[in-house]
């Protein structure tokens, strides 16, 4: 424990001034009701005293969590142990102090303690964090008092836990985000070629180095010599998720803005690629710049999470910076999914350039007048309407080159997805 | 009904100074210790309660002396502190209980609730009992039926044992703390 820091109430005080002061004035005004309020509060004092002294004080805090990283308004345990390992204690206020949106939903993270010798309590609270992020958990506050509070003691532990809030993410299930190029590796996108997979692609005669299980038996039979069965090759590709979070793109208030509808949307996409074994990558746009190589698998999703979670709005960073990044770091005949609200101009150049290059491009946009209709309460109709035509100039104008959502971030990205992907395929 | 006992109390304080110009003072006192009681404020319950039983004192101030009138002293003294000590716990277990989300009952609480009505009533019936001896000496020395010079002595005697107890709560016991506490530093260190 850590900033240890030791004080007397004002009470104490209090009553010590009213002793001399009554004993005092009982002396000199030869009052005896002031001496007997003097000797009542020296008794008071004496009796105080004897509760208060806490002469070892040691204590031992630990603090442990159900879960290290949690979605946004998920609920977990945390579970504080506090052992005595000095003399008995009474009473023992402790407050495990929280972050202002974490809410605690079940048990409390204050209470008052009476420890004996070597005795060791638990204290177990829910948390429901709403705000995604790194939610640190304490200082923990504690306070001694004796019984007659005329003495108090504080100590603080500065032992912090740190909870990852990982964003909110939606289910994907009747639509599949698939790149156009795919890879050597195994993955879930069927190609036109023969290779590994499940699906049926053809007969061939019987090869010496081919395994019995893809003998096909009745063709055997039919054929009177053996035959085996081809199999479309099912492949993977690589995704590679950008986002825009530059500050003048971030629309709306601390609840709901375009970069949490960003996040959202890239969470819930990264999901469901992965869940397809393809490989994802993401580049952020935001407080700094932040990238993450194409990787598959459950682990590289959490690393993902993480990165989305501690995402900021903010630095000097634009989209046409990326473009160095994305030639000299990551894979060429990516998928690039990029999410943004599209504010600038400037920014449907390089997204057609991108294009251009050897790169298969859908847009997710999330509409900032949509967001801005929720929180604003006398906007004009007329600026309104602007908006909503520069937006749709931009749009039309990438419609040209790649899939673009226009994504209304209150409803789910899946319908709209769906929507855009079969269009985009019957063009 | 803490509440409804710092009311009684402080009606009471005003009728028994009914006589007396300030008779509506122990009402304010009574009235900012409940504002204090309902806004989990201790600062206010502190100078409510304070103000309740100064306010009482200075009126009753020019009361004879009696071995009944010493205590009633007492007991008034002893029920001020009591409603004082009483409140401020209330408002703790106030504010610890808004802490609290479910309505199932936190057991340290009631530990705590149980432990310390015990210490106080306890607390109570000790100080009085020891005040009660304290005061019949004191007072024996003031104006007991001694001879002057002997008065004297007592008066003495009486200044010198209420000072060394001031001494030994203000000054000794802090010291005490201060070489306790820096042995404590180095071992709570070690904990971490």
């Amino acid at each position: 424990m850590e900033g240890i820091e030791k004080m007397r109430s004002r009470t104490n005080f209090v009553l010590v001034l009213l002793t001399i002061s009554t004993f005092i004035g009982g002396a000199i005004l030869e009052n005896w009701i002031f001496l007997v309020l003097a000797i009542a509060n020296l008794s008071i004092l004496s009796i105080g005293n004897s509760g208060a002294i806490s002469s070892d004080v040691k204590l031992k805090v630990e603090r442990k969590t159900e879960k290290m990283s949690i979605y946004e308004g998920d609920e977990t345990w945390v579970e504080l142990s506090i052992k005595n390992q000095g003399d008995r204690l009474r009473y023992l206020e402790v407050m495990d102090l929280l972050p202002s949106d974490t809410k605690v939903v079940a048990g409390s993270n204050h209470h008052i303690l009476k420890f004996e010798k070597g005795e060791q309590k638990t204290l177990r609270y829910k948390i429901s964090c709403q705000r995604r992020g790194k939610t640190k958990i304490g200082p923990i506050k504690l306070r001694y008092r004796d019984p007659l509070n005329l003495y108090i003691e504080e100590w603080t532990s500065e032992k912090l836990l740190t909870i990852f809030v990982l964003p909110d993410i939606q289910d994907m299930d009747s639509v599949n985000v698939r790149p156009f190029y795919t890879r050597n590796w195994i993955g879930n996108i069927r190609s036109q070629n023969i290779g590994v997979g499940t699906e049926f692609f053809s007969l061939r005669e019987y090869n010496i180095e081919d395994d019995i299980k893809k003998i096909n038996w009745k063709a055997t039979a039919r054929y009177l010599e053996p035959m085996t069965n081809e199999f479309m090759g099912e492949r993977s590709g690589d995704v590679i998720i950008i986002i825009d979070g530059h500050a003048p793109s971030n629309i709306g208030n601390e609840e709901f803005n375009t970069i949490d509808a960003s996040i959202q949307a890239a969470g819930t996409l990264a999901s469901s690629i992965l869940s397809d074994r393809n490989r994802v990558g993401l580049i952020v746009l935001g407080d700094y710049l932040d990238w993450l190589y194409p990787d598959s698998g459950r682990d590289h999703f959490y690393k993902i999470m993480e990165r989305l979670s501690a995402v900021e709005s903010g630095g000097v960073w634009e989209l046409q910076d990326t473009k160095w990044l994305l030639k000299r770091f990551f894979p060429n005949k990516s998928m690039i999914i990029f999410i943004s609200p599209l504010l600038s101009e400037k920014i449907s150049d390089t997204i057609v350039d991108i294009c251009m290059k050897e790169y298969n491009v859908m847009i997710i946009s999330p509409n900032p007048v949509e967001i801005e209709r929720d929180i604003i309460d006398d906007r004009s109709p007329l600026a309104e309407r602007l908006s909503l035509l520069k937006r749709e100039m931009i749009l039309d104008k990438l419609r040209n080159y790649s899939i673009v959502l226009d994504w209304d971030p209150k409803e789910p990205i899946e319908a709209g997805l769906e929507e855009v992907i079969r269009y985009w395929k019957r063009r | 009904m803490i509440g409804a006992l710092i009311l009684l109390t402080s009606i009471w304080a005003s009728l028994l100074n009914t006589g007396t110009i300030g008779w509506w003072l122990p009402l304010i006192g009574g009235a900012i210790s409940l504002i204090g009681l309902y806004a989990k404020s201790i600062s206010q319950v502190d100078i409510g309660c304070f103000s309740l039983a100064a306010t009482f004192f200075l009126l009753i101030w020019d009361m004879p002396f009696s071995y009944a009138n010493l205590i009633f002293l007492l007991v008034m003294f002893f029920l001020f502190f009591g409603l004082w000590i009483f409140t401020r716990r209330r408002v703790l277990i106030k504010s610890l209980e808004s802490d609290l989300v479910r309505t199932d009952k936190n057991r340290y609480l009631v530990e705590y609730k149980g432990g310390t009505n015990l210490h106080y009533i306890k607390t109570l019936i000790l100080g009085f009992t020891v005040s009660l001896a304290g005061g019949l000496i004191a007072l024996n020395s003031f104006i007991g039926p001694f001879h002057p010079d002997l008065m004297i002595f007592l008066r003495l005697g009486f200044g010198l044992i209420i000072l060394s107890g001031i001494y030994l709560i203000v000054i000794f016991l802090p010291k005490s703390f201060a070489n306790k506490d820096n042995n404590n530093r180095k071992d709570i260190g070690e904990n971490d």
